[in-house]
């Protein structure tokens, strides 16, 4: 029974696909239309985010990795942290907001409801991997290219948009009903990026003990 | 074959006395109802066949929207059924979720991706959509330019790229100028002859008579009447009166509405000519004199009398009433019997017409209703003496044709 409604939704998903893509393109021309730099904005804001961190904990707090001594490691460690929670955060705040975003259509045209998650998660991978693929590029150019580990991060890039897009979805609902739900949400992302070790080591949290291990 | 049948159709919405309320019913198993339900639509039931078209007329609020939204599936209903057959289009308020800072064109793939075009089958459809709204070099600008007519043309193009098993065109048309509307009404009227069945909400009695078989008229959410356009609308009408004493009485195919008060009743309609006392068929142009008797049945401060002569469609040809020739009549006595007498040419193109009659107490039939009687006499025109000419009305020209070179 679970498994044919999912088999159901899926299958009205993969109908859909050409207004999910046409979606996904479409938001992208809609957020850099107007724009001069267009695209290269979707760079820009995490890079200066990543210069951001990397100048004020690795060169001002004399922030180093335990056991790492590399001159790019703790960049290189904030990087995979910030990409990741990237991809986590605007799933799911997207998706928490996009019932109401969507208002408009939703009052009007009906159709496969499931597309406006699909379409979150489609803009969301894509704007993952634009980064990620400059991330790429700058790991061949310091000369730290994990290798084969990467593979690994396929599974772990799944569980997370998975995770994200299904947390994101169920505040999605109930804000439609509460518009606390929303604001409450943004604040426990400020605190989760801080409980989690992206920007400092996973091994500080085992030393503070008392604070709960988010990864 | 049966496009759409609706099983006792019913839509209530909660209303929670404040937000913590919902909050306590979601959270409390003790506290089940915290909430208000208003019904607003209750035990609406009716089936369409392929090639009917239905006019949905109500007042504001009476549920109307509510229904189409459930037919089109936006809205669960809250009990009852409905099932559907087949593909559905739907033309809903003004717009179909245009994003205004996209194209025309854009725009139309959008929206025909959203009701279920293939993208493959849009693109071939896509000149047909750009001729057909007629919006010229507006098609590829951004939609926040647009006025509300051409967004009307641009979503009735999309809407109707296709021809779908059932249409419902919600008041939409109205925005659109005379030349847009014939042509959507012509394209609806090919749909429909090839088997789309059709529901149109409008507030217009031409646009429900001419392209209707059928009409339901809602009021506070449930089914009053459901029958031919003409009777359906009548009734409407007599009930925008704010009256509650409506009669309907059926001969042969048409129904006759009265409604009023009973502070005065026409008692008989003739129509007589230089020939005929009592015509049922006048020559056009043909001078005639429409005789109205009237009862009073009440002390009466004011009494007005007044007709209107309409086609076959319902539209006035001509109304007039004793206010504006200045002719008011009273005060009358309880009992007295009146004759008014219209002496007039029956400047009417060939057709069949009726004669609404009308007692009121003042100038329209909303203020002091005593007695609203529509199709009170039909009769015909016939044209054996005049030129042949088209049209319901007779302005003969004299022609002068000069040679300019």
């Amino acid at each position: 029974m679970r498994l044919s409604m999912f088999k159901q939704h899926a299958s009205a998903v993969y109908a859909n696909r050409d207004f999910i893509f046409a979606s996904i393109r479409r938001e992208f021309e809609l957020k850099y239309r107007n724009s001069l730099l267009g695209a290269l904005w979707t760079v820009l804001n995490p890079l200066a985010m990543i210069v951001i961190y990397t100048l004020v904990f690795s060169k001002i707090m004399q922030a180093r990795l335990p056991g790492l001594e590399g001159a790019y490691a703790y960049s290189i460690y904030l990087c995979a942290g910030i990409l990741f929670w990237g991809v986590f955060s605007e799933i799911a705040l997207r998706a928490q907001g996009v019932f109401l975003e969507q208002a408009h259509l939703l009052k009007k045209i009906n159709f496969p409801r499931l597309c406006l998650p699909a379409i979150v998660v489609g803009s969301g991978l894509i704007n993952f991997l634009i980064i990620f693929a400059l991330f790429l590029v700058v790991l061949v150019l310091v000369d730290a290219l994990p290798g084969m580990k990467l593979l690994a991060l396929i599974p772990v890039l799944g569980i997370t948009v998975w995770f994200a897009i299904a947390l994101g979805v169920v505040l999605g609902i109930l804000n439609v009903f509460f518009r606390d739900v929303g604001h409450f949400f943004g604040v426990v992302l400020q605190f989760w990026f801080w409980l989690t070790p992206i920007i400092y080591p996973a091994s500080i949290l085992r030393r503070i003990g008392s604070v709960t291990t988010f990864f | 074959m049966r496009v759409v049948a609706l099983e006792r159709v019913g839509k209530a919405f909660r209303s929670y006395p404040s937000r913590w309320a919902r909050l306590r019913e979601w959270l409390d198993p003790r506290a089940l109802d915290c909430h208000d339900k208003t019904w607003v639509l209750r035990d609406v039931s009716f089936a369409l066949e392929a090639g009917e078209a239905l006019g949905l007329v109500g007042m504001n609020g009476a549920g109307k929207s509510t229904l189409l939204k459930i037919i089109t599936g936006i809205t669960q209903p809250s009990e009852g059924s409905v099932q559907l057959a087949g593909r559905l289009s739907a033309l809903l308020e003004l717009g179909m979720g245009f994003h205004p800072d996209f194209t025309g064109r854009q725009n139309a793939f959008n929206a025909g991706q959203l009701i279920g075009i293939p993208l493959a089958r849009l693109e071939a459809l896509m000149p047909e959509i750009e001729r057909f709204a007629e919006i010229g070099e507006y098609f590829d600008q951004p939609v926040r330019v647009y006025s509300s007519g051409m967004q009307m043309r641009l979503a009735f193009s999309v809407a109707t790229a296709e021809r779908p098993d059932l249409l419902i065109v919600d008041e939409a048309l109205s925005v659109g100028d005379a030349y847009f509307q014939h042509k959507s009404f012509d394209r609806i009227r090919q749909f429909k002859a090839a088997g789309t069945a059709l529901i149109l909400v409008s507030h217009d009695r031409f646009a429900i008579q001419s392209i209707c078989d059928r009409a339901i008229l809602l009021s506070e959410g449930t089914v009053k009447r459901d029958g031919d356009p003409e009777s359906v609308l009548d009734y409407y009408n007599a009930t925008l009166s704010g009256v509650d004493q409506i009669e309907q009485q059926t001969d042969g195919e048409r129904t006759r509405t009265t409604s009023g008060d009973g502070g005065a009743r026409v008692t008989e309609v003739r129509i007589s000519t230089e020939k005929d006392d009592d015509a049922d068929t006048v020559e056009t142009g043909a001078p005639v004199v429409l005789a109205l008797k009237v009862s009073v049945e009440r002390d009466l401060d004011e009494l007005v009398c007044g007709y209107a002569i309409r086609n076959r469609l319902g539209q006035d040809m001509y109304g007039v009433n004793t206010f504006h020739t200045d002719q008011l009549t009273g005060p009358v006595a309880k009992g007295t019997e009146l004759l008014f007498e219209f002496s007039f040419s029956m400047n009417l193109g060939e057709g069949e017409y009726s004669v609404a009659t009308a007692l009121a107490g003042g100038e329209t039939h909303l203020e002091g209703n005593h007695e609203w009687r529509d199709l009170a006499k039909v009769f015909s025109v016939v044209n054996t003496r005049q030129r042949v000419f088209s049209g319901c009305v007779w302005m003969e020209p004299t022609v002068a044709v000069g040679r300019l070179s």
